[in-house]
Order: structure tokens, then C-alpha cells, then sequence
């Protein structure tokens, strides 16, 4: 199945440079590059695109098989958007961030974004990084709004060891960083309706809860345990027995139990407005078959975090969603 | 009986061997060594103890020196060394394994196509607590702004790994190769040329060892 994916994005490039690439970088090591460079500037804009498929099939695998499924107009500003998040989420969550170094990364982001909507670009950095570029071209072609991509980095200021207190504090958190997204990409699409905002706002906040749950066991004691303290609390379990999950701990489960209910809940809300929503953007939505897939595996696992199945990728995901965009539903 | 008894029980290794109820009787009747001075509760006397002068014992000892007890012993150490796997390995040709997360000599990398993934943004050169990184920024003919300098002292670097963690864009990191050392100082005064080298070259391994799976937050 996977490999089926990978050639079918192949054909799927937007711009085929990578052969160039290879056999340039096989030859030319140690030569000065800075002739080359010139005239790689003029053809590297169409490898932008590329770049940010990369990345987001390299961060965030599972909506970038969803993205793949976008009608080829709104694919490469959709995925622009989504390897923007990407680099915001990484600034405060790859590999050893400090906390102060994540700020400095984050400021930098914030400001590109004013920089990205400035007309005059002479002078900026925004053409030479690629993920920029494409932002830049997708703000200059689709009417973007300016304070939801500002949201995507605002929401992420928040420290990374600071613990949620209630189960409404980790909403706002998702729907802050998540639902941000996907406003995003429906402003891509060009439809206007409130119904559609309720829904994204809905499925923003059940794909950040169960994002927040999947990194528990992964990120591990880098950064906090998102089942807010109220939860933890009320049934009296430590953090710490979060991160283990050990099969059979009932207290824990019953934690992961409240807040995976809360995303889901927030997913069925999202789904009872399926038929409010145009074609168009329930494949925008797509992105809810592997959230609803995560909480399945979840609950199958009796809500044990670090069990095997909810720790890996699912195999089947790809096929699920194709079996979803056939037949238009999210 | 007692004495070849006693022949056979002669070192500890023996008496380990031949733990029949003869052995153990042996050691019951053994003297536990005692306290050149009272020890006050609480307290653990660390120096010589002074040694049991029971008959059993004092043979115990004849017998140990006697038989080279201690020396045959060393033998059987060395011997079984033979047959384990050496803890050394041939360094210049097998190397040690190597945390994803090592942090040793710099490098500039370059995106897939080519260019140059820094965009002199200075944060580098601002959060790098040594200050040995030095960068000067101009325009270039295409309108883009690069780096025209990008030096790093790798004599002042302290290796802290805060000039790859603050780079926005991945464009400097600290590679997995820790075998630069220099005759002279000059050497390791590192220019952009030399970094984007190092760069291209160790760019398959530095890739690698930046890998991830899904988003976290």
C-alpha cells in the first residue's frame, strides 16, 4: 500500500527537479557553487512545492496522505500551509528544544509572517526559504487571514512544560493550533459559511486533543502530559503514571478515557454538520479519518497509550481514506 | 578422610566445587576474622583483620600457598578472557556507535536543490554563548540576502549544540564527525566554503539523524 502511495506521489510532483538534483550533487562536491546558485535561484521557485510535500510527509505523515487527496488546485497551497505549521509545531517540539531557544525560533516565524504579506519583498528573506516562498505565493493568490496564521504561532508560545488545568484550557490550546489550520485551508478553498467554521472548529479541537494524547508516550518527559490536572486529580493519578500507561493501571485509563471521550464527542459534533458542508471542503476535512482512527485503535487498546497499536503507524489508512473521498464523506 | 578432605577443600573455588556436607561442615567450624580493636556500633573497621589461628584455618592458608591456589586462579581468569569479546575495538577502523543526538563538528547544509538553506537571520550568532560564530549578510545581484560570511572559531565553540537548536530553517547543525583535529590553529578557523563542505559531505547522515514521525503539539 505504501509503496502504491509513494508512486502515486511521484506523478503527483509538482515539479520533477529531484534527478537534476541527484546527479549535480553525484559530480560537483567541493567546487564553489555560488555560479550555480544564480541560476538556481530562477528555477528553485517550482521546488518550494516539493520541499514542503517533503516535509510534511516527513512530520506529519498522516495528513499528508490526506492532503494528497485535495483537488490539484488547492493541493499546493494547502500544503504549503500545512509545512508551515510543521515548522511552528518543530520549533517548540523537535529534538531538545530549550525553552527560550524554542521563543527565538517561534519569534522568527511570527515575524516572516508579517514579512510574507508585505507586497515588497526586496531585501527579505522570504524568497530563500522555500516554505516561506510558498506561503508568500499562497497569500498573494488566495485571501488568507492574516490572524489565524498569527494563531498558529501565538498558540504554540505557550511554554511547553506549563500543565493544562481544566479539560477547557486543553481545548482552547487545540482549537487555537489546530482549528487555526483548518480555517486556514477552508479560506484556501474560497467558501464562506459559518456551519463550515463550527465544524472546523469542532474537528481542530478533536485532532489537537488526540494529537496531544499520541505524543504522550512519544515526546515522553520533554513536555507536559496533556490530560489537563482537573482530571488528574479527581481520580488521583500522577502524571508520571501517564506516561507510563502500563497496561491495567485503571486509574490512568480512566484520565485517557475523559479526555479521548472529549475529542470525541468534538468529532461527532463536527460529523452532525457533515451535510452542511460543500463537497469541496469535507475533502479539506479528510483529515478526521485518522484522528477517528487514532480514538478507535484507542479504545481498543482500552485506552492504554503506550500499547503497540496506538503507538505505530495504521497500515490501513491510506485505503480508509481513499474509501472516504470516493464517496465524499469526511 | 578429614585431611584429603581438607586438601581438596584447600581454595575457595574448591570448596565452591566440591560443596558436599564435609565442605560445609568445614565452614561452620570456620572463625569469622576478628577486629584488631573494639569498633565502636555503628562504625566498620576497613584496616587488616587480624587472622584466625585455628588449626583448620592456618592449613587452609599452608595449603592455598602451597598449591600456588591464588596463582592458578589468575590463570583460569586470564583464560576465560581469552574467549570473551574484546572491549577495545580497532579504532581508526571500526568506530564506536554514535548518538543520533552527537553534537561534533559543524556543518551548512543545503536543501535537496541545492541552495543554501541559510538565510542569515543572525539567530546563531546570537544565542552562541562562546561568540564564535560571526556572520556578515549583503544582497546579492538576484535580489536574495546571503550569507557573504559565515565563519565559526572552532577553538572558542564549546559544542553546546544552541546554534543548531536556534536555527529556524536546519541550516547549521552539529554532524556526526568528531575527527577534525588540526596541526594548527588557523586551520580551525572555520569559513563558509568549509562549513558548506562539510555540509555536502556528511549531509546523508545528518539527515538521517534529524527524523520524526508525527507532530507533537
Amino acid at each position: 500500500m505504501r509503496r502504491l502511495v509513494r508512486s502515486w506521489n511521484k506523478q503527483l510532483l509538482l515539479n520533477a527537479g529531484s534527478e537534476k538534483y541527484i546527479a549535480r550533487h553525484a559530480g560537483s562536491q567541493q567546487q564553489t557553487k555560488t555560479q550555480e546558485q544564480l541560476v538556481d535561484a530562477a528555477e528553485s521557485n517550482g521546488y518550494g512545492a516539493k520541499h514542503c510535500m517533503n516535509l510534511v510527509q516527513k512530520y506529519d505523515y498522516e495528513n499528508y496522505l490526506s492532503t494528497l487527496l485535495l483537488p490539484r488546485e488547492l493541493r499546493r497551497a494547502a500544503f504549503a500551509l500545512r509545512a508551515f505549521n510543521v515548522e511552528i509545531s518543530r520549533s517548540v517540539s523537535g529534538e531538545s528544544i530549550e525553552p527560550q531557544i524554542g521563543k527565538l525560533r517561534l519569534k522568527f516565524w511570527y515575524d516572516s509572517i508579517d514579512k510574507c504579506f508585505e507586497e515588497d519583498s526586496h531585501g527579505s528573506y522570504v524568497k530563500d526559504q522555500p516554505v516561506l516562498r510558498e506561503l508568500k505565493h499562497t497569500v498573494g493568490t488566495r485571501k488568507l487571514n492574516k490572524m489565524y496564521l498569527r494563531r498558529l504561532v501565538t498558540a504554540r508560545e505557550r511554554p511547553v512544560n506549563k500543565a493544562f488545568e481544566s479539560l477547557k484550557e486543553l481545548e482552547e490550546y487545540a482549537d487555537q493550533a489546530f482549528s487555526s489550520l483548518l480555517h486556514l485551508l477552508v479560506e484556501v478553498s474560497e467558501v464562506r459559511d459559518v456551519q463550515v467554521d463550527h465544524a472546523a472548529s469542532h474537528l481542530g479541537k478533536a485532532q489537537g486533543i488526540a494529537t496531544m494524547l499520541r505524543a504522550v508516550p512519544l515526546a515522553g518527559r520533554k513536555q507536559v502530559v496533556c490530560v489537563p490536572l482537573e482530571v488528574l486529580l479527581r481520580h488521583g493519578v500522577s502524571q508520571e503514571r501517564i506516561i507510563r500507561s502500563e497496561s491495567g493501571d485503571k486509574g490512568a485509563e480512566e484520565c485517557i478515557f475523559e479526555v479521548a471521550s472529549a475529542a470525541n464527542s468534538h468529532l461527532n459534533l463536527a460529523r452532525q454538520l457533515h451535510d452542511q458542508v460543500p463537497r469541496l471542503v469535507r475533502k479539506i476535512f479528510l483529515s478526521a479519518v485518522s484522528t477517528e482512527g487514532y480514538l478507535e485503535r484507542l479504545r481498543r487498546a482500552n485506552f492504554q497509550l503506550t500499547h503497540k497499536s496506538c503507538v505505530g503507524r495504521d497500515s490501513m489508512l491510506p485505503a480508509r481514506l481513499f474509501w472516504k473521498s470516493l464517496f465524499n464523506r469526511f | 578422610m578429614s585431611l584429603t578432605m581438607r586438601i581438596f577443600t584447600a581454595s575457595r573455588n574448591g570448596q565452591r566445587m566440591f560443596g558436599t556436607h564435609g565442605a560445609r561442615m568445614l565452614a561452620a567450624q570456620k572463625a569469622e576474622p576478628k577486629d584488631i580493636v573494639p569498633v565502636p556500633q555503628g562504625y566498620v573497621y576497613v584496616n587488616n583483620k587480624e587472622q584466625s589461628m585455628e588449626f583448620a584455618d592456618i592449613t587452609d592458608r599452608a595449603a592455598t600457598t602451597m598449591f600456588f591456589g591464588e596463582l592458578f586462579r589468575g590463570f583460569a581468569v586470564t583464560l576465560a578472557h581469552i574467549f570473551k569479546e574484546p572491549a577495545t575495538i580497532n579504532y581508526p577502523f571500526e568506530k564506536g556507535p554514535l548518538s543520533p543526538r552527537f553534537r561534533g563538528e559543524h556543518a551548512l547544509r543545503r536543501y535537496p536543490s541545492g541552495e543554501e538553506r541559510c538565510i542569515a537571520c543572525k539567530l546563531c550568532e546570537a544565542i552562541c554563548p562562546a561568540q564564535a560564530i560571526t556572520i556578515e549578510a549583503e544582497e546579492r545581484a538576484d535580489g536574495s540576502r546571503r550569507t557573504t560570511r559565515y565563519d565559526i572559531d572552532m577553538t572558542k565553540c564549546i559544542y553546546c549544540g544552541f546554534c543548531q537548536e536556534a536555527c529556524p530553517v536546519d541550516a547549521i547543525v552539529e554532524g556526526p564527525n568528531f575527527e577534525f583535529s588540526t596541526e594548527t590553529h588557523e586551520e580551525l578557523l572555520y569559513n563558509k566554503e568549509k562549513l558548506l563542505c562539510n555540509g555536502d559531505k556528511w549531509e546523508s547522515e545528518i539527515a538521517s539523524n534529524l527524523q520524526a514521525d508525527h507532530l507533537y503539539r
